[in-house]
């Protein structure tokens, strides 16, 4: 996949909205280059949605351009729009075979009715749709829906794509089933994806890359990599996956190690971060579960002692709470099937994680 | 509707029931009766049947009745869609308020100050700009529009509201103007509405005595009218069966709208 995000296809530039007073969206800038995949991940009125509609040409923004291939478009009504959308609840047209909802777009291009018709058909077996043709949206499953209002959108062979939410109404096993179907055709159309989400494994397993959005703001872009691995605020690192999180100050730095001293009275931790921290600075050390592990490490580890007050059984590993002291209750998870002993609630144990697996949060 | 009524319940619905419909019901056996007077029953006969459909007077104004029904239900439907398209999809607009209350507004007006304040007003608009010239099928359209357009409105602005605004977003998005969209989305989708609208409007205006008797003039008599000046002459067996046949078409076109409007999209 070839992406390239510093000659954008979108660009959005100081984006600000605000619904009756309340802002929605607060300056908010970002590129996404051709070919992307990216996800916009947030919280429920994170201004996510609000975004993606000022993208489509729905809203209006209050300040702020949209720039697609360089273009000023933040002009231009939803119909002008190189775009199209994937809406959260499908909105097929309920008074339209499928054929007449994927046609709907082409139609309005005045194209050829043999073109029409050879897209139609190219949509349909694009989404494996094609013995449902004939049928009305409410003789469709959720999934078939969705793979209709896919088709339809896509029909036009838009420059950006928008997906709001497209997988919320579907049950577990569909969705999952979508995700890899999405990836797919993603590939096979070439066009960019930008999809809404509030499921952080649905952003992080689809996304080449993703915006989490707060509070109006995108807070964090990178990879899904780099966003679960490197998280930029404690908001990042506690949506994103688990977390553990251990406060305290900085009372060295030497050759790119800190020291923490935390506030729960523990022994001091070791950290190997980039993240500019001075001494005195109050900071959280943020180590994912995983990375965790229930014994003594190498040399040089972080190491606590704590009481293990539940163990989580989930399939492929356990997460194991330990208490820590007067400190945190920490998560350990333990993969299964490597012989190792499983500690049990009420044991006594030691947590131990390696320097290079905490990331320093200042904020 | 499995559910079980009660004994009581029962009785008070079919004491309910009998109130509403006995009337009517003893009217309809009423128009096969023999006899010249109308609450004596001497036999069966269709011949009040036979004798209306020679009466020129009823019958012409049962034809214009009939125009003025559908001219009005027509124009309202018009105008009512357009209100409560704007009620339902235009947002919190300036004066929204005023603009929601004037078109409820002759829901709860008295017929009587509806039909006295549309005939000042075709007095004075003679008066001023020489239309009407003077009273008949014209006004009575427009007057009977007046009525139901509120009634229209109400009706589409429900069916608006009980659908995805997200499927007209989708029509815009994939590249439809406005106008494309409410003509190939929006107006499909409440056609259900407009045809129950629309037969509303028919039956509202069919049976309108009140404000027809203030904007009626001289040659132009709807059929409620000759109904209501025959009876003040002495009721005649002919009235019942015009009245059973009424009854008949009101009853279709009321479950023709239900029909209509019963969602089929939702």
């Amino acid at each position: 996949m070839s992406t390239d995000h510093r000659r954008p296809l979108l660009s959005v530039e100081s984006i600000s909205k605000s619904f009756a007073g309340i802002p929605a969206l607060a300056d908010v800038n970002l590129q996404i280059g051709r070919g992307e995949l990216f996800a916009l991940l947030g919280a429920s009125g994170s201004g996510k949605t609000t975004l993606l509609r000022i993208i489509a040409g729905l809203e209006r923004p209050d300040s702020g351009r949209i720039r697609i291939e360089g273009r000023d478009v933040t002009g231009l009504p939803a119909y002008e729009r190189p775009v199209n959308t994937v809406f959260q609840s499908y909105a097929l047209f309920p008074h339209m075979t499928v054929r007449g909802n994927i046609a709907f777009g082409l139609k309005q291009d005045r194209l050829p009715r043999e073109t029409i018709e050879a897209r139609v058909r190219e949509m349909l077996e694009l989404v494996q749709m094609s013995e449902y043709a004939a049928r009305r949206p409410h003789q469709l499953s959720g999934g078939q829906r969705q793979r209709v209002a896919l088709a339809r959108s896509l029909a036009k062979l838009p420059k950006l794509l928008l997906l709001d939410e497209p997988m919320a109404a579907l049950d577990r096993k569909l969705r999952e089933q979508m995700r890899v179907e999405l990836v797919t055709i993603q590939k096979r159309v070439g066009i960019t994806f930008i999809l809404v989400t509030h499921d952080q494994e649905e952003a992080l397993s689809l996304a080449s890359r993703l915006a989490v959005m707060e509070r109006g703001r995108i807070v964090q872009v990178g990879t899904p990599r780099e966003i679960y691995d490197r998280p930029a605020s404690r908001f990042v690192a506690s949506f994103i996956g688990q977390i553990n999180l251990f406060e305290g100050r900085v009372i060295e730095r030497a050759g790119g190690m800190l020291t923490i001293r935390p506030d729960d009275g523990g022994p001091d931790i070791r950290a190997t971060d980039g993240a500019a921290a001075d001494v005195g600075d109050a900071v959280a050390v943020a180590v994912r579960p995983e990375k965790m592990r229930v014994g003594r490490a190498g040399p040089g580890a972080n190491v606590r002692r704590g009481l293990v007050r539940h163990v989580e059984f989930l399939g492929e590993s356990s997460v194991v709470h330990v208490e820590i002291g007067a400190g945190p209750r920490v998560r350990v998870s333990v993969p299964h099937g490597n012989g190792a002993a499983m500690p049990s609630t009420g044991d006594i144990v030691e947590v131990s994680w390696p320097a290079e697996a905490g990331v320093i949060l200042r904020n | 509707m499995t559910h079980r009524l009660a004994g009581g319940l029962l009785i008070a619905l079919g004491l309910g029931y009998t109130f509403l419909y006995l009337p009517i019901l003893l009217l309809i056996v009423f128009s096969f009766n023999e006899s010249r007077l109308v609450t004596v029953w001497t036999g069966f006969s269709t011949k009040w049947y036979g004798e209306l459909l020679r009466n020129e007077r009823i019958l012409d104004a049962a034809w214009l009745s009939l125009i003025v029904a559908a001219c009005s239900a027509t124009l309202a439907v018009a105008i009512g869609t357009l209100a409560g398209v704007a009620l339902a999809r235009y947002g919190r607009f300036r004066l929204r308020w005023l603009f929601a209350g004037l078109l409820a507004a002759p829901l709860i007006m008295p017929e009587v100050i509806t039909g006295l304040s549309l005939l000042l007003m075709f007095v004075s608009m003679d008066q001023v700009v020489g239309w009407p010239a003077s009273r008949g099928f014209g006004t009575i359209v427009v007057a009977h529009a007046t009525l139901s357009t509120a009634f229209v409105a109400v009706i589409v602005q429900a069916r608006l509201a009980g659908f995805d605004r997200a499927v007209e977003e989708a029509a815009a998005d994939l590249g439809a103007r406005p106008a494309t969209v409410f003509w190939r989305i929006t107006l499909p989708l409440i056609a259900p509405a407009l045809v129950a609208g629309w037969l509303l409007a028919f039956t509202l205006s069919l049976d309108d005595v009140v404000i027809a008797s203030f904007v009626a003039g001289p040659g132009t008599t709807t059929l409620p009218l000759v109904i209501f000046s025959s009876v003040r002459l002495g009721l005649s067996p002919q009235v019942n069966a015009l009245a059973a046949i009424i009854v008949l078409v009101v009853s279709v076109l009321a479950a023709v709208a239900a029909w209509a409007n019963r969602g089929r999209f939702a």
